[in-house]
Parts: structure tokens; sequence; C-alpha cells
């Protein structure tokens, strides 16, 4: 079992990637960090495999808090107002509008996608993870990260860039 | 010959098979519009990544930073296992000599040839960071995040610092302290926002290997950590 002080230092050396990824995933600042405090919390208090890579089996958790909690969120408020109107990016700086804007544009399309294919392209186009990592992290198939992600990416380039329509 | 969307997909992280591989260049040779559709697709991972970035070096709310950074067991090592050399430092440790010829550099030649940070106002701030931040936090100077890992002391005694600066990319790197001035000897690039130099894994791996050539101790404590700098 890893000593607390070990956890921590690798804790603490993973917190840019996992608020990057719980960041990705809530597309708010605020619930990132409440996502990745429950994480730590629950990575200092339960049993983690002795062969676990930390930063691997954090994504995991953090991911499965996500799924368990904002997921549930994330539907309730979609049955009050379509998500692509709501403030979902809390940042905006006036000398970035327009950047701000845009990002804003991309965080509302991302919380379009199902969770299932959100996952996946954040784990993909955030933390550069090969497939075959994607596929460990998420325990599934290589072959369903890559249908996932291809229909992800599929999803906001037609929602963000230009019409992505399938070619025959 | 009929594409899939998850071809054109798996097609940008190159995750066919060469065949198929192939056959998506000749088919792109052919239509100019695949092409554009390719860059629409591949535009979303940069837009997606870019997005995430803006949580970078804004601030910890109180309650993670509770959670992450509560004092350690008294009679515990602080110790940052990101690179495996700190786990195998009662063992035979290999050297990463077929990596460090990949990248066709040497130590010797990382020590001599100063970063691009380390002739500007960054460079300097990054210092000031080094002599006061200690492991395990991070703070934003000259527009950059400064994440410090751990403090070693080399073979010679010197007082050296693994940490990462991120801004629209991430380097881990080490500098020691010499004459009351911190020097980086060793900085890998890692993987960020999808523009990969070297990944990540190669980036520890390099790094191990120059803690290795350092003759590095075991991690300083926290506390022996604060000692140190309050000295220097």
């Amino acid at each position: 079992m890893r000593k607390k002080s070990v956890l921590q230092a690798e804790i603490a050396s993973s917190l840019p990637a996992l608020r990057r990824f719980a960041f990705s995933l809530t597309t708010s600042m605020a619930d990132a960090d409440d996502l990745v405090q429950q994480t730590v919390e629950r990575l200092l208090t339960r049993p983690i495999p002795e062969d676990a890579a930390l930063l691997q089996w954090a994504f995991r958790v953090c991911r499965n808090l996500w799924i368990d909690e904002y997921r549930a969120q994330r539907v309730r408020d979609n049955a009050l107002t379509d998500p692509q109107f709501q403030d979902t990016v809390q940042f905006h700086v006036e000398d970035q509008a327009e950047q701000a804007l845009e990002l804003s544009a991309v965080g509302a399309a991302m919380t379009t996608l199902p969770a299932e294919q959100h996952e996946v392209l954040v784990l993909v186009a955030v933390q550069g993870m090969s497939y075959r990592e994607v596929s460990e992290t998420l325990e599934i198939p290589i072959g369903t990260v890559m249908s996932r992600l291809a229909r992800a990416r599929v999803a906001l380039a037609d929602r963000l860039n230009q019409p992505a329509e399938a070619m025959h | 010959m009929k594409l899939t969307d998850t071809q054109l997909s798996a097609f940008l992280d190159n995750q066919l098979p060469s065949s198929e591989m192939d056959a998506i260049r000749e088919a792109l040779a052919i239509h100019p519009e695949l092409a554009d559709r390719l860059a629409a697709l591949s535009q979303v991972d940069a837009q997606v990544s870019a997005f995430a970035q803006q949580i970078d070096g804004k601030p910890i709310s109180a309650g993670l930073q509770r959670a992450a950074f509560s004092a350690p067991a008294p009679e515990s090592t602080s110790v940052f296992t990101r690179w495996p050399w700190l786990s195998q430092r009662s063992g035979p440790v290999a050297l990463a000599a077929s990596v460090m010829l990949m990248f066709g550099i040497g130590l010797g030649q990382w020590m001599q040839t100063a970063p691009p940070a380390q002739e500007n106002e960054q460079w300097a701030a990054i210092e000031a960071v080094l002599h006061s931040l200690p492991s395990g936090e991070a703070t934003e100077v000259q527009g950059v995040t400064v994440q410090t890992y751990f403090s070693f002391t080399g073979a010679d005694g010197q007082l050296c610092r693994a940490y990462q600066v991120r801004d629209t990319r991430a380097r881990d790197e080490v500098a020691c302290l010499a004459d009351g001035h911190w020097q980086a000897v060793a900085s890998v690039y890692q993987t960020v926002a999808g523009q990969t130099e070297y990944s990540a894994a190669s980036a520890s791996v390099v790094l191990d290997s120059v803690l290795n050539q350092l003759g590095a101790s075991a991690p300083l404590t926290l506390e022996e950590e604060r000692a140190v700098l309050a000295r220097d």
C-alpha cells in the first residue's frame, strides 16, 4: 500500500492533468474543482490497487464520479433548458471576449455529447492518450474507443466548424 | 472506396493498419474535399484542448487545496513518484541510454545549452519560484504556470529541483543551484494540446536518466527542503 505522503505527492503532481480532465467533462471551473476535490478525497480514503498507475486510476475515479453525479445533474438541467444556450462557461474576460465566446461555444457543444463520447474525446484530445490507454482507462474495447471518438468528432465538427457528413 | 467516419477519425491519430492508412492517403490525393473534412475533424481536438487549458493556472478552490495539500503524516517522507527513478533508488537503475541516443543529445550538451527560458525575464521569475515555492505547489509567473515536484541534492551536494513549466505546452525540467542562481540542466517537452513534441512517457524516461547522471539523492522531505531553501 502506498504511504499517504507518497500518495499525496503523486496526487499533487497529477492535479493539473486532473483539473483539465474534470473541467473538460463539466465545462465549469467551479464544478471541475468540486469534482477533483471529490476525486482526491476518494483517492486518499479508498484502497488503490498496488499495480495501478496513479494518474490512470485517478482519471477512472474522476470519470466514475462525473458519470454518477454530473451526468445526472445534466439530465435534470437539460429537462429545463437546451444546454446550447446555458451559460456553461463562467470565465469571460472583456479583452479576450472573442476568444472566450468561441471557447464558450466549444464548451456548450461538448455538453451536448453523450457522456460515453464526451469522455473518450477528452482523453484523446486533452490528455493525449493513445487508443490503447483510453481502452485501459475506461475498460472498453479499442474498437469502441475508435467509434465513439469518431462520433464525437463528427458531432462537434458539425456544430462548430463545417459540415462533416459521411463520405460515400 | 467508401470511407467511414471511424476510419477518417482513426487516420488522424495514425491508428489504422498501414494498408488502410495508404488507402486514405491515396483517396486524399484524388479527393481534395477529403482534406477539408479531415481538417474539420482535426480542428475539434484543438478546440476541445484549448477549452480545457483555460483552467490551467486558475486558482485552485479552497476545498481542493485542503484535500490535496493537507499535511502528510509526520513520520513520512515526501516522495514524488512521478518518475520511476524515485521508486528504484534502493536498487540498480538502468540508464535509458537508447532514449538519450534517440534524442541525439547527452547530458553534457544539455548542461551547456541554456533553454530558451533562461534568456529572458521569464527565467528570472522561475528562479524566484524555485527559491521559495515548496514542492507540490503551483504558481503563475510571467505567463507560465510553474508546478514544483520535488527537491534533491546532486552528487556534489548542490541543491536541485524538478518541476514543470507550462503555458501552451508543458516541459518537465530539472534545475540546480550554483552560486545563488538556478540553472536548468535538463528540459523535456511533454504532450500538450495535441501538439506532440515528445510523449510524456519519453519525457519521464529521459528525466530519470538525467537524475541518475546527476547522482541525485533521495528526494528531500518538505521540512528538509524548507531548511535548505532558507539557507540558500
